[in-house]
C-alpha cells in the first residue's frame, strides 16, 4: 500500500517553502508522514506550508487522475480563508494566504487596520515569484486579495467554499474507489466533534443555512476523531509558532496510525 | 410528479418553461426558485435549502445553470445574500464592473454596497481568471449532481448558453485559454447523460420566432413552449 498526503504546513513542516534554487523543499524528516513511512511501500507528500484547500483539492485530483494503484489518501484540510487563483498572465497558480488570524475572531477584528490585512502570495516556482513581486500586476493582485478579505467575502463565504471542496473531493474518491481519510489543521475547520481548543479556533459568526446544509451532506465517518491541534496538544514549536514540534508530529503520526488501523487500511 | 426548477432570467417568471410543463400536464405542480441575474452559487444554495425542507421522493429537479461570472456573497451582519453579476459598461471589454443584486427586502446600506461592488470588480479584474470561474462552476455542478444522485432525486441539467454547457463543447463560445488539468478532471466527473443536448441559447438559435428581440435574446412565450417540449423529451429519454 502506498500513502499520498496533502495539506498545509502541519503536514509539510514549518521550514522554508523554497530552497535557494527556487524549488519546493520536501517535507523534513520530523514530519508525521515520514514518521509512519515504514508502514507503506511509498509515501508521496504534496503538502505545502501556507497552501489552501483549493490547492489541496486541485493537486490531489491531478495526482489521482494519473491512476496510481493501491494508494490511500490522507488529506489534512487547512484554513478556509486561504485560496488559490490561476493567473493567465503568468500561466501559474497563485496561492493567497492572509497574514492575519484575528479576522477569525470578530471581537478582535474591530481593532484591525487595513494594513493588518496583508496577504502572502505563493508560486511553486520560487525564482518566478521573486520576479513577480517586482511586476506591476503584483500590487493589483495583492490589493484585490485584501479587498476581498475586507469587503467582499465573509467568514461564512470562505467556510462555504471549504465545505464545497470537501464534498467534491469526497465524492471523487468514492466514485473512483480510492480509500481516503480526512483530517484538518485545527478545530476551526474540523467537521466532527467541533469544539473550542484555542481562542483562535472560536468562530463567532453563526453559520448560514447553506453551511448547515453542506455540512450535513458530508460523510463524517471519513474524518479523524480530532484535528491535528487536538492530537499534538501543547507540543508546538514556540509561543509564537504553534506548528507541531517533533513530539507534536510524533503524536499526530500515532493518531493517524490508530485511525488507519480502525478502518483496516493498515 | 412535482417539478423543482431553478435558474436565472431564462427560467424566472410566471409563464416560463416550468409553468408550461405544468400546464401541459407533465407535472402536477412547480416550485420555481429562479431569480433573474442569479448566480450558480445561488442556484446551489436555494436548491439545497429546498431539498432539505421537503420530501423530494415525488420531485424532479430541472436546473438551468447560468453565467460563470456571477457570484454570491453572504453579509454576516445582516444575514443577507448579495449577488454579483458582470456588467459591460460602454459596450467595452476594457470597462467591466460587477453589479450588485440584492434579494427582495434587503437592508444592506448603499454605502456598503459601493464597497462590495468595488471589491467585487477588483476581484473580477485582477484576481479571478476564466479558469477560476470554470473551476467554481464545475464544483457547483458536481455538488448538485452528487447530491441528487446520493438522494435518488431525478434531475435534468441544462444551461443558459454554451459557455456553461457541460455536455457539448463547454466554454468554447468565448475566449478560451488552454484548459488546466483540473478542469479536464472535473469535466470528466460530470454525468453528461443528465444534461440536455444543447444549451437554451442553442435551442433558441437566435431565431426571432422564439426570442424577445435581436437585442433581448431571452425566450418569448413560443420559445418557452419550445423549451418545455424539448426538456420533456430529454426527461423521457433519461427516465422513460
Amino acid at each position: 500500500m502506498n500513502l499520498f498526503v496533502n495539506g498545509c504546513s502541519f503536514s509539510a513542516g514549518h521550514g522554508e517553502v523554497h530552497d535557494e534554487q527556487g524549488n519546493l523543499t520536501p517535507p523534513l524528516d520530523y514530519v508525521w508522514s515520514n514518521q509512519i513511512a515504514d508502514k507503506f511501500d511509498k509515501v508521496t507528500n504534496y503538502a505545502l506550508a501556507g497552501g489552501s484547500n483549493d490547492r489541496i483539492l486541485r493537486t490531489t485530483m491531478e495526482y489521482f487522475s494519473k491512476g496510481p494503484v493501491d494508494t490511500i489518501a490522507i488529506i489534512q484540510w487547512t484554513s478556509p480563508i486561504r485560496f488559490e487563483v490561476y493567473n493567465e498572465l503568468f500561466k501559474t497558480w497563485l496561492g493567497i494566504c492572509n497574514n492575519t488570524t484575528t479576522s477569525i475572531h470578530s471581537s478582535l477584528s474591530r481593532g484591525i487596520k487595513d494594513e493588518d490585512l496583508t496577504v502572502n502570495i505563493h508560486m511553486d516556482d520560487g525564482l518566478a515569484l521573486e520576479k513577480f513581486r517586482n511586476h506591476k500586476a503584483y500590487s493589483k493582485i495583492s490589493n484585490a486579495s485584501q479587498q476581498q478579505l475586507m469587503f467582499l467575502k465573509s467568514l461564512n463565504d470562505y467556510q462555504i467554499q471549504f465545505y464545497k471542496n470537501v464534498y467534491v473531493l469526497e465524492q471523487y474518491f468514492k466514485s473512483n474507489n480510492i480509500p481516503f481519510l480526512f483530517t484538518s489543521m485545527s478545530f476551526y475547520n474540523h467537521i466532527v466533534n467541533a469544539q473550542d481548543y484555542m481562542s483562535i479556533d472560536i468562530i463567532e459568526t453563526p453559520p448560514s443555512k447553506l453551511e448547515i446544509d453542506l455540512k450535513n451532506i458530508l460523510d463524517k465517518s471519513s474524518w479523524t476523531a480530532q484535528p491535528f491541534t487536538g492530537y499534538m496538544g501543547a507540543n508546538y514549536v514556540s509561543e509564537n509558532d504553534h506548528h507541531p514540534n517533533q513530539e507534536g508530529h510524533r503524536l499526530i503520526s500515532e493518531a493517524i496510525v490508530s485511525e488507519l488501523s480502525k478502518r483496516n487500511y493498515i | 410528479m412535482k417539478l423543482l426548477a431553478n435558474g436565472c432570467s431564462f427560467t424566472d417568471g410566471d409563464n416560463t418553461w416550468p409553468q408550461q410543463l405544468v400546464e401541459n400536464g407533465m407535472f402536477v405542480e412547480v416550485h420555481n426558485l429562479s431569480m433573474a441575474g442569479g448566480s450558480n452559487d445561488r442556484i446551489v444554495r436555494t436548491t439545497l435549502d429546498f431539498c432539505s425542507k421537503n420530501d423530494m421522493s415525488n420531485y424532479m429537479a430541472v436546473i438551468q445553470w447560468t453565467s460563470l461570472f456571477r457570484k454570491e456573497y453572504y453579509n454576516a451582519n445582516l444575514k443577507e445574500w448579495i449577488g454579483g453579476t458582470t456588467v459591460l459598461n460602454n459596450n467595452s471589454a476594457e470597462d467591466l464592473s460587477m453589479n450588485i443584486i440584492v434579494e427582495k427586502g434587503s437592508t444592506t446600506r448603499d454605502k456598503d454596497l459601493v464597497h462590495i461592488s468595488n471589491a467585487a470588480t477588483e476581484d473580477m479584474m485582477y484576481l479571478q481568471s476564466i479558469t477560476d470561474y470554470r473551476l467554481s462552476t464545475l464544483k457547483n455542478i458536481l455538488i448538485l449532481q452528487n447530491y441528487f444522485e446520493q438522494h435518488n432525486i431525478k434531475y435534468l441539467f441544462t444551461s443558459m448558453g454554451p459557455d456553461s454547457h457541460i455536455a457539448g463543447n463547454m466554454f468554447t463560445h468565448m475566449y478560451s485559454p488552454q484548459k488546466q488539468p483540473i478542469i479536464h478532471i472535473l469535466e470528466s466527473a460530470v454525468n453528461k447523460n443528465n444534461w440536455t443536448k444543447l444549451s437554451i441559447a442553442n435551442m433558441l438559435n437566435n431565431n426571432l420566432e422564439y426570442i424577445i428581440s435581436q437585442d433581448d435574446t431571452h425566450p418569448n412565450e413560443k420559445g418557452h413552449k419550445l423549451l418545455a417540449q424539448s426538456f420533456w423529451q430529454q426527461i423521457g429519454k433519461i427516465y422513460g
